[in-house]
This record gives C-alpha cells, sequence and structure tokens, in this order.
C-alpha cells in the first residue's frame, strides 16, 4: 500500500515535470538567446547555456533613444498597452458588473431578451465581427487612438456571465433586507454587491487583464501609427523579412511583454488568499 | 405599537391564486403565529405585509396607515428571515446600524440602540465579528437585534428557527416570547412547527390552501378544532377520524350517520383490557394492535378498529398490552369532536 502511494506520487511529480519542462523551456530559450549577442545567435552555435550579453542587451533595449520600432521607445510602447489594458480592463469590470446588476435584480421588459443578446455575443468572438467593427470604429474616427484600441473590446459577455452567476448565488433575502432597511438599488449596489464581488471582481481583473495585455488581432487593425503600437505589435514588427532582425533583442522584448501579465498575476493570488481566507459568503 | 389589519387579501401569480381572501385584525402588542403546511401561502402573506411581494387585490393597514402601495422601508416594519440574511460582509454592529444609519439616526443615538440590543440578546461580545464568525443561534440573534433596534410598528418573522437545531429551536423560542415581554410590539411569526405556534401564540392563524381554515389561542384549536384539517394538523399524534358508519357500531350517539365524522385524539383514548359493562358516558370500541413504539414516557399503539379498515392511534402511558392482542379501547364521549363529512366544518 505504502509502496503504491509512493509510486503514484512520484509517477504525479514525473507527469507534472515534464508539462513544466514543455511550457518553460521556451522561455528559458528566450531568456538564453537574449543573453547572447547579435552574432553567436545567428552563427547557429546558441549553447543552452546563457551569454555574456545580458546586461549589455537588455540596457540597448531600455534606453530611451533605442528605436524598437521606427522612432518608438519600448517605454512609450508598454505605456500604451499598459493605458489600453487598463481601460479594457475596468470598462471591461463596471460595464459587465452593472449590466449583470440590472439583468439580475430588474424587472424590465424584455429583460430575458436583454440577457439572451448578451449571451448570444458570446459566441461572437472579435475576429467574426471585425469588419464591422472596424467600419463602426473609423467612422466614429477612433483610428489610432486610445479609444479605438480600448471601447470595441469593452463589452464583455463572458464577464458580465459571471458575475450574473454570482449575484443568483446571492440569496434574494438579502437583497429583501436591505430594502426593509431602507437601502435603494444604487445604495445595496454600493453597500453590499460591491463589497461581496471583491473576490470576483479581483479574479476577473487577472484574467481581463492578460486579455487586454495579449490583443493582437485588433491593434494591428486599429492602428496605423507606430506610436500609437502596442507592445505585442511592437514584437512582431520587429521581425524583418531580409534577416535583419535582432533575434537577441526580439527575445528580450518578448521576455519583457510577458512580465506585467506575470506581475498582476503574483500579486492578485495575495489577494485570491485574502478573499478566500475570510470568505465572505 | 399598532393594530394590522387585512382587508380582502388576494394574492394570484399568473392565475394561480395563492391567497385568497384573507380578513384580519391583528391587535396592537398581540404576538400572532400564522401556522400551517409548507406551500400553503404562510410567506406569500407576510411577504405582502412586509411589502416585499406586490398585493393583487385588497387592502393592508398598519395603525390607521394604508399601506398597500407603499415601499417596504415606509411602513414601520422590521423582518426576520429563515436564513438570517446578515450582510456577509459587515460586522456584527453594522449589521444591526445599517438600518439606523440609512434612516439617518444620529451616530450617538445608534450607539446607544445598538449597545441596548446587544446587551438585551447578549451580543455584546461579539459586535465586531462578521456573520460567517458566528453560529446559527448567534445569527439568528443578530437578525432579531437588527429588527430591534429599528423600533418598528409590526415584528415579521418568516421561520426564523427553522435553520437551528433542536435544543437551539427551544433556546431561541424562549428568547423571542422574552423579547417580545420586554418590547411589547405587534408580532407576526410564520411557523410550519405547531410547538412553535402552541408556544409563541397569542392567537393562532391556522392557514391552509391559502385560506384561513381557524383563528383562536392555542387551546381553543386544540380543544375545539374548526374542522378536521385542524385537528389533523394540531396535536402531534394527529387527531383520529372515524367515519360516522363505523362509529355508529359502537357509540351510542343519535345522530351518528355516514354524513359525519368523529374525531378522538390519540391520547384522550384509553386502553382497558377486559370487557366490562360500560357507563352512559363511555363506550368500547374492540381493537387490533400492529405496531406499538416506545418513545420513552409514552408508548404509541397503531391499529385498527375491529373488521375494518379505520386506522387509528393511542398514545399510552402505561406498556403492558401485548402486541397483536385484540383490546378494547375506552373512549369518553365529552371528548369526541364532530365534524361534518363532506366539508370537514366542525358541528
Ligand atoms: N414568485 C412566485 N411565482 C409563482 N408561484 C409562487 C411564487 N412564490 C410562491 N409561489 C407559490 O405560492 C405558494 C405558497 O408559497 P409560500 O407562501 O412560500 O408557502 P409557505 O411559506 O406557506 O411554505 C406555493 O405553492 C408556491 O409555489
Ligand atoms: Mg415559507
Amino acid at each position: 500500500m505504502e509502496e503504491n502511494q509512493k509510486f503514484s506520487t512520484a509517477l504525479s511529480h514525473f507527469i507534472l515535470i515534464i508539462g513544466i519542462i514543455i511550457i518553460t523551456f521556451p522561455i528559458y530559450y528566450a531568456l538564453v538567446t537574449s543573453s547572447q549577442s547579435l552574432q553567436t545567435v545567428l552563427s547557429g552555435k546558441t549553447t543552452l547555456l546563457p551569454g555574456g550579453n545580458f546586461l549589455e542587451n537588455y540596457k540597448e533595449i531600455f534606453s530611451t533613444n533605442k528605436n524598437i520600432i521606427q522612432g518608438i521607445s519600448i517605454w512609450r510602447l508598454l505605456l500604451n498597452s499598459l493605458i489600453v489594458t487598463i481601460c479594457i480592463t475596468f470598462g471591461k469590470t463596471i460595464i459587465s458588473i452593472m449590466s449583470a446588476y440590472a439583468i439580475v435584480y430588474f424587472k424590465f421588459p424584455f429583460q430575458k431578451t436583454a440577457f439572451a443578446l448578451i449571451f448570444l455575443t458570446l459566441m461572437l468572438p472579435i475576429e467574426v465581427r471585425i469588419v464591422p467593427t472596424f467600419q463602426m470604429a473609423s467612422s466614429l474616427n477612433f483610428l489610432d487612438s486610445y479609444q479605438g484600441l480600448s471601447v470595441p473590446l469593452i463589452a464583455s459577455a463572458t464577464a458580465t456571465f459571471l458575475f450574473r452567476q454570482f449575484f443568483m448565488s446571492i440569496p434574494d433575502e438579502l437583497c429583501e433586507a436591505a430594502r426593509i432597511d431602507g437601502a435603494g438599488p444604487l445604495r445595496f449596489f454600493f453597500d453590499t454587491i460591491l463589497p461581496l464581488s471583491k473576490t470576483s471582481i479581483a479574479a476577473l481583473f487577472v484574467i481581463l487583464f492578460i486579455y487586454g495585455w495579449n490583443q493582437y488581432l485588433w491593434p494591428l487593425l486599429i492602428t496605423t501609427k507606430q506610436s500609437m503600437g502596442t507592445i505585442i505589435i511592437a514584437l512582431t514588427q520587429m521581425i524583418a523579412n531580409d534577416g535583419t532582425t535582432p533575434w537577441h533583442l526580439v527575445m528580450g522584448v518578448a521576455l519583457i511583454a510577458m512580465l506585467p501579465p506575470i506581475l498582476v498575476v503574483v500579486l492578485m493570488q495575495k489577494w485570491f488568499v485574502k478573499g478566500l481566507i475570510d470568505s465572505e459568503k | 405599537m399598532a393594530k394590522v389589519l387585512l382587508k380582502n387579501l388576494k394574492k394570484s401569480y399568473q392565475n394561480n391564486q395563492i391567497i385568497k381572501n384573507i380578513n384580519l385584525e391583528i391587535n396592537d402588542g398581540e404576538f400572532i403565529v400564522v401556522l400551517g403546511p409548507s406551500g400553503c401561502g404562510k410567506s406569500t402573506m407576510l411577504r405582502m405585509i412586509a411589502g416585499l411581494e406586490k398585493v393583487t387585490e385588497g387592502e393592508i393597514y398598519i395603525g390607521q396607515t394604508n399601506v398597500t402601495k407603499l415601499e417596504p422601508k415606509d411602513r414601520s416594519i422590521a423582518m426576520v428571515f429563515q436564513n438570517y440574511a446578515l450582510y456577509p460582509h459587515m460586522t456584527v454592529y453594522k449589521n444591526i446600524a445599517y438600518g439606523l444609519k440609512l434612516h439617518k439616526v444620529p451616530k450617538a443615538e445608534i450607539e446607544k440602540k445598538v449597545e441596548i440590543a446587544a446587551e438585551m440578546l447578549q451580543l455584546k461580545d461579539l459586535l465586531q465579528r462578521k456573520p460567517n464568525q458566528l453560529s446559527g443561534g448567534q445569527r439568528q440573534r443578530v437578525a432579531m437585534g437588527r429588527a430591534i433596534v429599528r423600533e418598528p410598528n409590526v415584528f415579521l418573522f418568516d421561520e426564523p428557527l427553522s435553520n437551528l437545531d433542536a435544543k437551539l429551536r427551544t433556546q431561541m423560542r424562549f428568547e423571542i416570547k422574552n423579547i417580545h415581554r420586554n418590547v411589547k410590539t405587534t408580532s407576526i411569526y410564520v411557523t410550519h412547527d405547531q410547538i412553535e405556534a402552541m408556544t409563541l401564540a397569542d392567537r393562532i392563524i391556522l392557514l391552509n390552501k391559502g385560506e384561513i381554515e381557524q383563528i383562536g389561542t392555542p387551546n381553543e384549536l386544540y380543544e375545539s378544532p374548526a374542522s378536521t384539517f385542524v385537528g389533523g394538523f394540531i396535536g402531534n399524534p394527529p387527531m383520529n377520524f372515524i367515519s360516522g358508519e363505523i362509529a355508529n357500531k359502537y357509540l351510542q350517539i343519535d345522530s351518528l350517520n355516514s354524513s359525519k365524522i368523529a374525531g378522538i385524539r390519540p391520547e384522550r383514548i384509553q386502553i382497558t383490557d377486559k370487557e366490562r359493562e360500560t357507563n352512559k358516558n363511555e363506550c368500547l370500541i374492540p381493537f387490533n394492535i400492529k405496531m406499538c413504539e416506545s418513545i420513552g414516557h409514552e408508548t404509541l399503539i397503531y391499529g385498527n378498529i375491529e373488521n375494518s379498515n379505520t386506522e387509528l392511534i393511542v398514545k399510552e402511558s402505561s406498556h403492558s398490552f401485548v402486541k397483536n392482542k385484540k383490546i378494547n379501547l375506552q373512549i369518553l364521549y365529552k371528548d369526541l369532536h364532530l365534524f361534518n363529512a363532506t366539508n370537514g366544518k366542525r358541528l
């Protein structure tokens, strides 16, 4: 029996380790590449051990007068990405929590239809509705602007659905108790619903941040000016067709682009745990 | 403090009438228990009084005010829910104070009121805790505190003790009774538990399928049930019913025939072993014992009247009888209740 347990523990560890290797190897390889000189990278003699150009390469990437893509420094790209991601994350959270609140707690004509319509858009990802959305954005003069980068991505059926499910799990009596206590709809929302949703909001924040940060297709379409590019777009634009791609820098930028989502996950994880410890439901 | 008056109160969901024409006058300071099987419309009625449910037809008065169309917060009521409905993210103190805060009561006054309520409910040491750090009984006390500090005209309770275990339920029953003695606020208490109803109520309203079956003191409901439904609902085990034809064979009552039903409480039936002469106040019914259940201080005897399939339950304090034995049941005429066989009403 004990032997058996040891074996199964070993096996599960073995499988997990293989999974981790598969996932982290490309990242490790990017790290190694970003620490080598371009000549080493191009010579094809790259090893699995880091080279000696690590500091040099990253200094170059982060220097304000280094053009990652024509005329644009990495700082500008990171700032663009951050602004857009924050807009998307907050916009999505606010809109979806409000629409879920309306759907769950208010009776209005065509309530079911409204929810059905929102639900329907779950089946229509941005790629499917990209042409009409683009047309609308361009007629609203949203091209090459932060609004253009964020607003069309803000409506979120997924988040609305998530909040709806959460609100429906809150007992009706809580709302009724609030009504008897004299809390109107807004009061109830801010005094009760919002504090109770903290953990859900935190979870959603992480998901939406990663979603916003990793947007690729839409920013590619809606921006023409390099100065409005996001870091993800820039990354692809760094890869030149004529064989002059600075691979050591590309790998460095790729790793840097990965950092903010990782940071958010790590920071918010504390929040999750906190939310779980004084679980408030 | 106020009277509560329900006038021709009706409630329908779609075409389904849940509450059928209820007329009721509740006196100032009275403790009314609304009793009935689950699904009979007790909660619906209470929620209409609270203003949480729209009234389909009829009127509700609290004091002199017609509150039929008022918002819950304007009715001067407070409600205690079965699942407590405390705000999970607020401390006990904030839970109790919240309603006062919304009614713009000055802070110092809120503090004072919460303190008094906490004292009364033994919550003083718990004020800074969150609801999830409390036991069920403590939570229900907080819910009660929340109701008390508002100093409403009417307390509404919807099965407040159903989520508690039996021992705690008894204890909380006493506390509710005590609180009512202290504050003397008109209270309407919904439950499906007859023990709660019998012990708490000044008057019980027995509801059946959205209609009032009987209104009366606990004793009145027990001693003279207005219908077979009341007899069958109040008392544990419930009243035995014997159809007129069967009863006629053994009971020497002139008027007894098939248009009537006789009812007798299990605890009013005596067991006599041997054949004996009967006097004019009693009669004997031959009985086959099928099963006995001992519940400690007393025994429930199940069986049927000889040569019929009328099943009876007898409650006895002695254990001196043998299973599967033919015995005689002794019934006193004064303990018999007679009902109309067609509509079940008391005769
Ligand atoms: N919102 C509603 N829509 C339709 N029917 C309802 C609704 N609420 C309650 N009912 C029905 O009304 C009846 C009485 O319910 P309720 O008052 O909760 O019963 P009780 O509290 O006595 O157990 C039940 O048959 C229930 O199905
Ligand atoms: Mg109920």
